[in-house]
């Protein structure tokens, strides 16, 4: 058994370099969905990345009128605490809301001279709302805009809006990107399972008379079969393992220029580099099941045992 | 050795290549299949050797029952059975050595074993002196000897020669001829297909005489009567 292994191998390698042209073709073909594949996976983690940078920074900051107690907002924080989806809530006195706006204003006195004007605190508390999911801050919008708070609610900051369209808007993006990605990775997928079914038939019939001697003396149907299929898998080993290696160089080099516009969000090398085992093996078993598939049928439509 | 029970094998287009053809061939035999081309020999060696399937009729090689072989028994058969042919399909790339190594290789036999076998056979045909040569650098006759120690590497108990000599002159078609005896005298059934009439009336062996796919003559000692 060991032997006969070892001699599909070697028969397999014949193959490939008979027909050296041809293997090259094949396997660029395949190298190329294989890269088409990775840059797709790769701009969906990135896009995920930015994606959950930009959920970190939404929050939602609800601000209560001056004339609200403590008690009413208490009130206020547990009714939002109670809503799916809420992560946590952070309630700011009034004297926090002051201190704050006089921190910010340090530096421009005519921001501070109104408050001298006024003569007390004119901030009412508020509370920062943080939630899990983007539909979370919607339903608490919701419960806000219930008559019941209209005394006690003097507005809610816009930028969770803003925010949230903008994330409404790159998911979409996201979702387009993998459709695009996933029809030109199956077109090339196609191309490519062509190519191997078109290198096995030229490799049936450039072996067609050691074939046939192969039949006469006694060779296993196994025998006769396995090197086209070895040399599939070949094809597909070498193909994982250039696109692989071009990726990286490719990522390596982009990585730098990622984090310069990202500030560090997006870290693609990083996620490649952890993950490589998996991926890449996804890759290759993928690859040799369909270029086996391809294999087999042109052994069973040419190859006659 | 080989059996057959009332043989017949149609092809599409009602062409009857073999009719009804009963005969059996004992062990250790010489026999010569005789008959003019498309009388249906090389039916017969295609039959034994589950090439293809007879239409009716039964198939016995070697004690085995073959007439409904299934496909993965098919080599297990062609281990058991030699086979030359007159245009002795060797390797053009490979040197004599390795065409006749490579029909252990495919059969999974060990480089040691190979070793062995091979320049053993090379003896037996006579090109232990030219193992290391190609095929386009050899005689006719040398190139059918490859071919025959190529058919003996799994020391087959049968040994089918169709139309060995039909490339060759008489000189080399005479040698090839004594060493199918020498095979045959080693203990090995020879099954010889062939329409040379002089070799046929030297070899003074059982003759059996085909003519339209039938069975016309069969004698123990036997000449080419067509």
């Amino acid at each position: 058994m060991l032997y006969a292994t070892l001699r599909v191998i070697k028969f397999s390698w014949k193959n490939i370099w008979r027909n050296f042209w041809l293997s090259v073709i094949t396997m660029s073909t395949i190298i190329i969905t294989l890269f088409t594949i990775s840059l797709v996976l790769a701009l969906e983690v990135g896009l995920k990345q930015i994606i959950q940078t930009a959920e970190k920074h939404i929050d939602l900051s609800v601000y209560f009128y001056p004339s609200v107690t403590e008690a009413q907002a208490n009130s206020v924080i547990t009714v939002i605490k109670a809503i799916p989806g809420i992560q946590e809530t952070v309630y700011i006195t009034k004297e926090q809301s002051l201190a704050s706006y006089e921190k910010r204003a340090q530096d421009s006195p005519e921001l501070l001279a109104p408050l001298k004007v006024i003569g007390q605190n004119p901030f009412g508390a508020a509370v920062t709302v943080r939630a899990n999911e983007p539909a979370a801050y919607q339903r608490v919008i919701d419960e806000l805009n219930k008559p019941q708070y209209k005394d006690l609610i003097e507005g809610q900051k816009k930028e969770f809006e803003e925010n949230r369209q903008f994330i409404d808007a790159f998911t979409a993006f996201t979702d387009k990107v993998r459709v695009s990605g996933l029809v030109i990775s199956a077109f090339f997928a196609m191309i490519a399972a062509l190519l191997i079914f078109n290198a096995i038939r030229v490799a049936i019939y450039t072996h067609r008379e050691e074939i046939a001697i192969m039949k006469l003396v006694g060779a296993t149907n196994w025998f006769v079969r396995a090197p086209f299929l070895t040399e599939t898998i070949i094809y597909s080993a070498i193909a994982v393992l250039i696109s692989g290696g071009l990726f990286f160089i490719l990522m390596y080099f982009l990585q730098p220029y990622l984090d310069g516009y990202f500030g560090g969000d997006v870290a693609i090398y990083s996620y490649f580099s952890h993950n490589a085992l998996m991926i890449f093996g996804a890759e290759l078993l993928a690859t040799v099941i369909l270029n086996i598939i391809a294999g087999s049928f042109a052994l069973r439509r040419y190859l006659r045992v | 050795m080989i059996n057959l029970k009332n043989v017949t094998k149609q092809y599409p287009g009602n062409i009857v290549a073999l009719r009804n053809v009963t005969l059996q061939i004992a062990p250790g035999e010489f026999v010569s299949v005789v008959g003019q081309s498309g009388a249906g020999k090389s039916t017969i060696v295609r039959l034994l050797m589950a090439e293809e399937p007879a239409s009716r009729g039964r198939i016995v090689v070697g004690g085995w029952d073959i007439t409904d072989i299934r496909l993965r028994e098919v080599p297990v058969l062609r281990r058991q059975i030699g086979v030359v042919f007159q245009d002795y399909k060797l390797l053009p790339k490979k040197t004599v050595f390795e065409n006749v190594a490579f029909a252990l290789e495919v059969c999974g036999e060990s480089r040691q074993k190979i070793r062995t076998i091979v320049p053993q056979l090379l003896k037996i045909v006579g090109l232990e002196d030219r193992h290391k040569r190609f095929p386009d650098q050899l005689s006719g006759g040398e190139q059918q000897r490859v071919s025959i120690a190529r058919a003996l590497v799994h020391r087959p108990k049968l040994l089918l020669a169709d139309e060995p000599t039909g490339n060759l002159d008489s000189l080399n078609a005479r040698e090839i001829i004594d060493l199918l005896l020498k095979i045959n005298e080693l203990g090995t059934t020879v099954m010889l297909v062939t329409h040379n009439r002089d070799i046929v009336n030297s070899l003074k062996r059982r003759v059996i005489t085909i003519e339209r796919g039938e069975i016309v003559s069969d004698q123990p000692v036997g000449r080419y009567i067509l």
